[in-house]
């Protein structure tokens, strides 16, 4: 390397830091010392004095079991964020200290941050379980081990045009779309005291009415599709600007009396919701395609004061042999 | 004078901190303020008649992106886990850092600690139906950094194993 360089590296990695050094021998005590110690205020050394009684983060570490030990980012008295690296050599330890305080200051914002966000989440899954598969819960939602028939809502929403753009996209900004959609719609169904059951593709199901009571289930359910949309419109906004796709979701809902419970495969426990209501959402969402949520008869009952966005129409059903009375909203 | 290096392991946000600043300055604060790396406090307590320096060492908290280093508990006597009582994930946190301990200084003297007694009504932990591996502490304890319940008492308890030992 030639000296310009090598001397702007030391620039960069010595004089910033405020190097620091002291020497013990095997027991600990002091044999000499240099660089910038009042920094770290330490003082009033004295040859073959044992260092435990001024350095107290060496409290109990002599003799060292290992090569070298690195204390990152330590505060002691002072205040003043310390990386304190300790290392073997024949006749004893080196102990080097080095100034940490920008590399602190960068830490505190990230995982300041970081923490409260986490707090904020699991207070929110807290009151709105989310579940998926289920290790822990032995008893969810009172659900009875031998499952039971509930009335719920179940909700079906699709993001169109993802297999398309899976063909083309790399998985990396396939997955990244993927899961900026499925939060917010999580969200959305979270703060509508929904349950994620589960994610499958390009599709979700949600079911409402697991903690609450009957008829406010619909209407849970109905709020948390349009906040979707909301949520959308502001993602397809953010995603434009940046050269990013657009998606469009389409949402199918239906309530009505379903067998709840839980399947368990080896130690996993996965929840499970069977009946027509699960089957005839599925199809109501597909009849739906992008842009539009279809709710059964038994959902529209519930949301007075979301009647006016649907209108009626009837949808043939081949499998359960019957024309079935239903609601669409156009949205968008 | 006797030293005893003591380390506060938690999941963040479980009152590690607040423990260690209610016992040695008596003041307890709502807000949060993340620890980052470690901070070293000390405080000078009598144990049959001997005078006995207690290192606390207030790490950061554990969570998925960011794992205690098992260098910092090098040199400890003893060490308390934090569980925040309104937190059940905190408890899964507890065990890893018992399990990480053991690893790094073999089996020194431990004490659960259940920490926001004063919010019991929202607490997610029961701390009777603890199981076998915190069982393997001198001691559970219900505390309070708020009201300061049971603070001293933590102190004291491991403390005393310390000093036993
Ligand atoms: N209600 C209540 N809040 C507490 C208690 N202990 C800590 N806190 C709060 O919990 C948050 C995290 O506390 P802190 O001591 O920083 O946790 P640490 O990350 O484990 O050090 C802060 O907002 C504290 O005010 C307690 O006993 N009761
Ligand atoms: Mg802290």
């Amino acid at each position: 390397m030639p000296a310009p360089i090598l001397d702007y590296l030391h620039d960069l990695t010595v004089e910033k830091c405020s190097p620091a050094y002291l020497f013990v021998e095997k027991d600990g005590c002091l044999i000499k010392w240099g660089g910038e110690l009042s920094g770290y205020g330490i003082k009033d050394l004295s040859e073959g004095e044992s260092i435990v009684n001024t350095l107290f983060f060496t409290e109990g570490l002599f003799p060292l079991n290992e090569k070298s030990l690195f204390f990152p980012r330590v505060k002691v008295e002072n205040n003043r964020s310390t990386d304190i690296h300790i290392f073997a050599a024949d006749e004893g330890y080196w102990i080097l200290l080095l100034d940490a305080s920008a590399e602190e200051r960068r830490w505190t914002v990230l995982q300041q941050n970081m923490n409260e966000l986490s707090l904020l989440r699991s207070n929110l899954s807290k009151k709105r379980q989310l579940i998926t598969s289920m290790e822990t819960n032995e008893v969810l939602f009172n659900l009875q081990e031998k499952g039971e028939r509930r009335y719920v809502t179940v909700l079906f929403a699709k993001i169109h045009g993802i297999n398309a753009y899976s063909r083309q996209a790399a998985s990396e900004s396939l997955f990244a779309t993927l899961e900026q959609h499925f939060s917010a719609m999580a969200r959305s169904i979270i703060d509508e005291g929904g349950t994620l059951n589960e994610i499958a593709g390009d599709r979700l199901i949600a079911v409402f009415g697991l903690e609450h009571a009957i008829e406010s289930s619909s209407l849970h359910a109905v709020q948390a599709a349009l906040s979707m949309f909301d949520d959308l419109k502001e993602i397809n906004r953010l995603n434009v600007q940046h050269n990013r796709p657009e998606f469009n979701i389409g949402i199918g809902i239906t309530s009505g009396q379903v067998s709840l419970g839980v399947i368990r495969i080896k130690k996993q426990k996965i929840f499970n919701a069977v009946g027509d209501a699960v089957h005839i959402a599925a199809r109501l969402e597909q009849e739906a395609g992008p842009d539009k949520i279809y709710i059964d008869r038994n959902t529209f009952k519930h949301i007075k004061q979301f009647q006016k966005l649907f209108s009626a129409s009837t949808l043939r059903m081949p499998s359960v042999n019957e024309t079935l009375q239903v609601f669409s909203c156009e949205v968008g | 004078m006797i030293k005893k290096k003591i380390c506060m392991l938690g999941a963040f946000a479980a009152g590690k901190t607040s423990l260690v600043q209610r016992y040695i300055t008596g003041i307890f604060s709502e807000k949060y303020f993340t620890t980052i790396g470690v901070k070293i406090d000390k405080k000078t307590v009598i144990r049959n008649e001997q005078v006995v320096e207690l290192l606390l060492w207030d790490l950061y908290g554990e969570d998925k992106f960011l794992n205690v280093q098992a260098s910092y508990l090098r040199g400890s006597s003893g060490y308390f886990l934090v569980i925040d009582g309104t937190r059940r994930e905190t408890l899964e946190t507890a065990r890893i850092l018992q399990n990480r301990a053991e690893e790094a200084i073999g089996k020194k003297p431990f004490v659960v600690v259940i920490n926001k007694s004063d919010l019991k009504s929202e607490w997610e932990i029961d701390t009777n139906a603890l199981d076998e591996l915190l069982s393997g502490s001198i001691a559970v304890i219900e505390t309070s950094a708020k009201t300061g319940q049971c603070v001293e008492e933590i102190f004291t308890t491991l403390t005393n194993k310390m000093m036993e030992g």
